[in-house]
């Protein structure tokens, strides 16, 4: 732990909460959570800014952290208010971004939407110009500037703001796509130019043109966005730099993020998972499966030795987005999700969602669907009076009345059973989801233990462990504004990889080191943003690989410092491929990518272990509430979870309240209150 | 006593659960690497009886939903715990396999001596023998030129592996380790499934569970009912063509009358052309087969996307498909391409659904998958090498509410498309172009463009194959007016003055230097053009799909430069629309053409006749009669009773040589 570390400050904006953790040396933590200002989110930001100075005289430019999540290149695809960019890509392929690979969703509908990003740049604003590469490099055909100066009028012409240069196989020579920059840069500098080989040096064009596009597309707006965060941070007083958290899990000045910005997707929920695996690391846990419900969604991701399971390309709003991201898996299930009957009088959860507006009918803002909330109302599981701290008053008659009106009315149940059915519903949906979650990674769940987070988490986390054999739950001292806490937790990381298309056994170790020393140089380039020293950061290689004819490929740490480094990486490889793919055979392999990573070791402190119970009585009433198992009314002991002390047991049936969530441990489970203020859930059972 | 509603649900959730549990296994564990890459492999759980009761959402091709297991399950009489059925064989099992490189699994799952239901997947094969590497060729003529045949057989009995069997089936592959490395896959997910439905069966009980299939093979059947009896009772008949002219000038009708009586649905093929000497036929054995339902099946999940995924929502679904004809070939007759076939299925059951519920069913896709592979000399082993250049499909055809999607098209399977970065490392060749087709069928909502692929081949003795072409020589058909899509072509040199169009590929043989070009057909317009708004006619001449010549000619819209000219496209507008109308159906010239030299009454008449003789000589038959039919132009013309005395008398002179074998036969 360094002596150095002044304030330092995680803010989060989600859909809904705008959350912030401030951390002190030697105070316990500041938590935040106030609404999102969604017309301009920095609103929120400079707010809760505000609030620390006011309510616990916070000095700003005591502050020597200032970590960021944001979901803004994620809402800009979501609403579609990205840039207006232009695409120029090789003669010959200018639809190349609209044809895509033909993989489509649901693909027996007879009314289909499109499955690639059209949205980005339609046929008008899609231009080729003749030039070639071939498949080994050399230039075929010469870049035709003139084609390239009339397609950049053209678009300029069209009000483009932003360029994305996709050239065929420039990712083996990139000359082209660098001569066309040039031209563009001279001819009009105010244009932002994204292009293909730095963004994603990678083959397979419609993947490296979509993420090239997607990146030109945001750029702006998330350059606007940061500039406008940090003026106010200077405004305020602030002198750290503002740092933002990667779709990989790792932190990094803004400087580096504006020019990458396409690897901001997952910013707001890698900051989950990473103070998922935070808590782990606090309970000595390394294999960690993070459940994360909110109102409309649930979120997945496995934690495996310690690191988050990155994929090499991920999903953003269905489509192939291909950046190393932390591997979430989201189900559209959560506490928002409507009960319903459908017209042949059977009972279905899902997957249409009451939401934040008008949310559930126990809100009381006019909903009037039965939802995952109002059974956990109606079961006695919330608390109407003290539901998210007592902000949200909820209205039980609300509930009862949707639920007999909506489901046990029409199948002829009783109110409670019906409410229990949403949630033994709702809970196998979200069960077999984590089950595939991990059975695609190839590990089997029953040897993780669960995080639960989000507000609706803990809540619902036993009946999942249940399910799914799982025997040790941990819920975070505070679920809710996890992913804040997270941001601080995160290392300061930066990736630079280049495609090395070569089959593994023709590979030198002397090539391996000057690719990856080229890697490391353009790194360092990077690192210098951060204002630390080379010797903060941890390098490690990576290298992409597949059986020869693949089609796929995983990502292999590469340890230059082992004996036989290559041999070594093809060992790593048929193990990985066998948990991955469930086989492995002693058949050549190729690189196609490298990779190194720079990570801070430094920054991942965990001096925010100091947790004081509020000293008020644990145990704050008892309320009766249904079980799962059918069986009558029981009443069961309330907590207060500020006050529990360290070391304190909890046996199931019980409830824990506090502001960010409600936990429900049941029978048969008992909870143990860690050090650090997490609670331990073990299985009695078995 | 019916399960509770909960506990419905939530089996089949857990159902639902499993098989997309297996489909992962399936996916992880296969070895084909291009089976890994189109997904073309499936999974799913069975009643004893044979009816699938749990489908997965969307992993594997995810067609096969309307399967009947029953006369596969019936094969064989005793099972035991640990037996593990494979097969691929359409004959025995009825039309549960249709083309012999779908090997399919299934395995019995007890509780107690008790057989409680069955697990079931299969995989797409990369080869099983036969003619072709690969196994499947367009011209193939009968099954045993497709491949290995494996009857319903015990691979396992009572757990314990029957290597003999295996040593026979792997010895006639091309690939024996890599099918060896699927049928284990599978064979792992028949193992996850049966312990999961052991775990389910030890949380709910045995009773609850078996209660809770029936429940939820009723609750599918309610649910399409429901959905059924909104489309209006009546007979709705019509008819697409398949080009089965591989080794014949005739093209292969496919006639069908949909007839709806209040939640029932029943479709009669009386009138579909006789079984073919190609690999189009579609193995059915008069049942209800997947491919002759899909079109029911994709209208039924459209209606309700919540729809359960069990074939009891087929369970008022009946059919009529007269022996010995396209659909329902006899024994032994090649399947290999049934693709082809069953998306034209496909196409005709909706055109017939779309006069019963005409806002609902878009108006014809590309309906096509052609696989086009490139084979050339391997220089290291000697050996060709064989790559998989692309799968063309084409566009969607435009629907009731929205353009059609371009290159793209619905219900023409999972594959993906092949990188041009990753065909140019592979094989010696360079892509010239991969692009949309600037024009689209126009409509008030246009079809989906199609798409072209252009190649130059640069090494000597190169061999290009497709198999699935169509829609080269019909297009596909056009709706309220709109105008059908345009027809596959395929060209070599083109531009050049060595430049030959050669419609669909079979076996095409390159020189180095030589350019192919192959287009997909595009999808059909829906609705007028002229009643297409102006603005998106516009934003079609920017993205380069409509000409300014096109978008006044057909359109009706007039440009001045950039701007519209709105008197002048009021003026031609009005006049458009006076002249136009809205016809059901528009089919193109060439189908015109066609059934002007065979009118389809005639085709009705001569399907009937030759219901009489026996299947393996009525496409001999058939194409003597429409050659006669061709060559005498009054056929169209006479009175039907008369035309049809004159087709009797043709036959019996071509029977009468040689006592029933008919002159010229063989």
């Amino acid at each position: 732990m360094r002596s150095e570390f002044g304030i330092e400050i995680g803010v989060d904006i989600g859909g809904t909460f705008t959350d912030l953790v401030c951390r002190r040396p030697g105070h316990p933590s500041h938590i935040l959570k106030i609404p999102t200002t969604s017309t301009d989110p920095s609103i929120a930001v400079m707010e809760s800014l505000q609030i620390l100075v006011e309510k616990w005289g916070i000095d700003p430019s005591e502050i020597t952290r200032f970590v960021h999540g944001t979901t803004i290149a994620t809402n800009a695809v979501i609403e579609r208010k990205g840039a207006k960019i232009g695409v120029i890509t090789t003669e010959g392929f200018k639809d190349v971004l609209e044809i895509g690979r033909m993989i489509r969703e649901s693909m027996y509908q007879l009314i289909l939407e499109p499955a690639t990003p059209i949205f980005l740049a339609p046929g008008l604003l899609r231009k080729e110009v003749r030039e070639r590469v071939s498949a080994d490099g050399k230039i075929v055909m010469p870049l035709d500037e003139d084609a390239v100066a009339g397609a950049v009028d053209e678009l300029v012409a069209h009000g483009v703001e932003s360029v994305a240069i996709c050239f065929l196989f420039s990712f083996l020579n990139p000359a082209h796509e660098d001569r066309a920059r040039t031209l563009i840069r001279e001819k009009y500098p105010e244009i932002m130019i994204s292009v293909s080989h730095e963004v994603d040096p990678a083959f397979r064009e419609f993947e490296r043109t979509l993420v090239t596009s997607f990146d030109a597309f945001v750029k702006p707006v998330v350059d606007r966005y940061l500039e406008h965060i940090e003026r106010g941070l200077v405004d305020r007083k602030v002198k750290a730099p503002l740092q933002v958290m990667l779709s990989r899990g790792g932190v990094s000045a803004t400087a580096v993020a504006r020019q990458r910005p396409v690897r901001l997707f997952l910013s707001g929920p890698a900051g989950g998972v990473i103070g998922g695996s935070m808590v782990g690391r606090m309970a000595g846990i390394k294999d960690l499966i993070t459940v994360d419900i909110g109102g409309t969604s649930c979120d997945i991701a496995v934690v495996s030795n310690g690191q988050p399971i990155i994929r090499a390309e991920g999903l953003i709003q269905g489509f192939p987005v291909r950046v190393p991201m932390i591997d979430i898996h989201t189900l559209g299930t959560g506490g928002g999700s409507i009960a319903w009957t459908d017209g042949a009088s059977e009972f279905r959860v899902g997957p249409q969602s009451a939401g934040a507006d008008p949310g559930p009918a126990s809100y009381g803002r006019g909903g009037t669907q039965a939802t995952v909330t109002d059974a956990s109302v109606v079961l006695g599981y919330l608390n109407p009076k003290n539901f998210a701290g007592g902000t949200v008053p909820l209205y039980p008659e609300l509930a009862l009345e949707a639920i007999e009106k909506n489901i046990a009315g029409p199948l002829g149940l009783s109110i409670d059973q019906a409410a229990l059915g949403i949630h033994r519903v709702l809970d196998t949906q979200m069960a077999e989801g984590i089950r595939l979650a991990t059975i695609r990674q190839g590990l089997d769940p029953r040897k993780f233990t669960l995080v639960a987070l989000g507000g609706a988490g803990p809540l619902h986390v036993t009946a999942l462990a249940r399910d799914l054999a799982i025997r040790n739950i941990l819920i975070p001292r505070h679920p809710g504004v996890l992913s804040a806490r997270g941001l601080l937790g995160a290392p300061i990381e930066h990736e630079v990889s280049m495609a090395f298309p070569r089959a593994h056994q023709n590979v030198s170790l002397e090539e391996l080191q000057t690719a990856l020393k080229e890697l490391d140089r353009k790194c360092s380039k990077l690192t210098a943003f951060e204002g630390l020293r080379e010797d903060d950061f941890d390098i490690q290689y990576y290298a992409d690989l597949c059986h020869t004819g693949q089609s796929y490929h995983l990502e292999i740490p590469l340890h230059l410092d082992s004996p036989d480094p290559l041999g070594q990486l093809y060992q790593d490889f048929l193990a990985a491929h066998d948990r991955v793919y469930g086989y492995n055979t002693e058949s050549p392999i190729s690189i196609v990518n490298l990779r190194t990573t720079h990570r801070s070791h430094n920054q991942v402190a965990e001096h925010d272990t100091e947790y004081q119970p509020s000293g008020n009585e644990p145990i704050k009433g008892s309320r009766p509430i249904r079980l799962a198992d059918g069986s009558d009314v029981v009443e069961v002991p309330v907590y207060e979870r500020e006050a529990l002390p360290v070391g304190m047991v909890i046996e199931g049936a019980a409830i824990l309240e506090q502001a960010d969530t409600t936990t429900l441990i049941e029978p048969g489970w008992r909870g143990q209150v860690m050090g650090d203020g997490n609670v331990l859930l073990t299985s009695q059972q078995g | 006593m019916a399960v509770d509603k909960v506990l419905l649900e939530i089996l089949n959730n857990h159902f639902t659960g499993i098989v997309e549990e297996m489909g992962y296994v399936i996916h992880r564990a296969s070895f084909t690497v291009f089976v890994k890459e189109t997904w073309d492999f499936d999974s799913a759980l069975i009643t004893p009886e044979g009816e699938v009761f749990c489908y997965p959402r969307n992993i594997g091709v995810t067609n096969m939903l309307g399967i009947d297991m029953g006369p596969a399950i019936r094969c064989i009489d005793d099972y035991e715990p640990g037996d593990v059925i494979v097969t691929n064989d359409p004959h025995t099992t009825l039309g549960m396999c249709t083309h012999l490189p779908d090997i399919m699994l299934f395995k019995p799952l007890f509780f107690e001596g008790r057989l409680v239901c069955f697990a079931w997947c299969f995989i797409h094969s990369s080869d099983v023998g036969g003619l072709v590497p690969g196994s499947i060729a367009p011209t193939a003529y009968d099954r045993y030129q497709e491949g290995l045949v494996i009857p319903p057989t015990k691979l396992f009995k009572a757990g314990k592996l029957n290597q003999e069997i295996l040593n026979v089936i792997l010895a006639n592959c091309r690939i024996p380790d890599q099918n060896w490395g699927d049928i284990k896959a599978l064979i792992a997910a028949l193992n996850i499934c049966e312990r999961r439905i052991g775990q389910l069966i030890g949380q709910y009980g045995v009773d609850p569970m078996t209660q809770g299939i029936r429940d939820l093979l009723d609750y599918g059947e309610q649910r399409a009912k429901q959905i059924l009896r909104e489309v209006p009772d009546g007979e709705y008949v019509f008819s697409d063509y398949v080009e089965a002219d591989y080794a014949t000038p005739y093209f292969a009708r496919i006639k069908v009358c949909v007839r709806v009586e209040g939640s029932s649905v029943h479709l009669d093929f009386t009138g579909t052309d006789v079984q073919v000497r190609a690999a189009l036929n579609l193995p059915t054995f008069g049942k209800p087969n997947q491919w002759v339902v899909l079109g029911i099946v994709n209208f039924l999940r459209t209606s309700d996307r919540a729809l359960p995924l069990n074939r009891g929502i087929l369970r008022s679904v009946d059919v009529h498909i007269p022996e010995g004809t396209l659909l329902n070939p006899t024994p032994f007759v090649a399947t290999g391409v049934r693709h082809a076939t069953g998306y034209r299925v496909s196409d005709a059951v909706l055109g017939a659904l779309s006069l019963a519920v005409p806002e609902r069913i878009p108006a014809a896709g590309a309906g096509q998958v052609a696989i086009v592979l490139y084979s050339h000399l391997d220089a290291r082993t000697g050996g060709s090498k064989v790559n998989v250049l692309q799968p063309m499909q084409g566009g969607s055809g435009g629907r009731p509410t929205k353009d059609g999607i371009d290159g793209s098209n619905f219900s023409a399977g999972s594959l993906r498309n092949v990188p041009t970065e990753a065909i140019e490392i592979e094989a010696p060749i360079i892509v010239n172009r991969y692009m949309l087709v600037d024009r689209a069928a126009a409509g008030r909502y246009r079809g989906g463009a199609a798409v072209t692929f252009e190649f130059q081949s640069l090494t000597p003795g190169a061999i290009v194959t497709a198999r699935g072409m169509d829609r080269f020589k019909l297009r596909p058909y056009g709706r309220k007016g709109g105008e059908p899509g345009a027809m596959g072509q395929t060209l070599i040199n083109p531009g050049t003055k060595k430049e030959v169009d050669i419609g669909k590929i079979d076996i095409l043989k390159l020189d180095p230097g030589d350019v192919v070009r192959i287009t997909s057909p595009g999808g059909a317009g829906y609705g007028r053009p002229v009643d297409r708004p102006i603005d998106e006619v516009l934003t079609d001449v920017g993205n380069g799909f409509v000409t300014p010549e096109e978008a006044r000619e057909t359109y009706g819209v007039v440009l001045d430069g950039g701007t519209v000219d709105e008197p002048a496209t009021e003026t031609l507008r009005c006049r458009l629309r006076e002249e136009s109308n809205a016809e059901e159906f528009v089919f193109g010239p060439e189908r015109a053409a066609y059934e002007d030299r065979l009118p389809a009454l005639i085709q009705d008449a001569v399907a009937e006749l030759l219901v009489e003789f026996p299947a393996g000589i009525r496409q001999f038959l058939r194409d003597r009669l429409y050659a006669e039919i061709e060559g005498n132009g009054e056929f169209g013309s006479q009175p039907h009773e008369i035309a049809i005395g004159r087709l009797k008398e043709i036959i019996e002179s071509i029977m009468a040589p040689h006592d029933g074998v008919p002159a010229g036969a063989g």
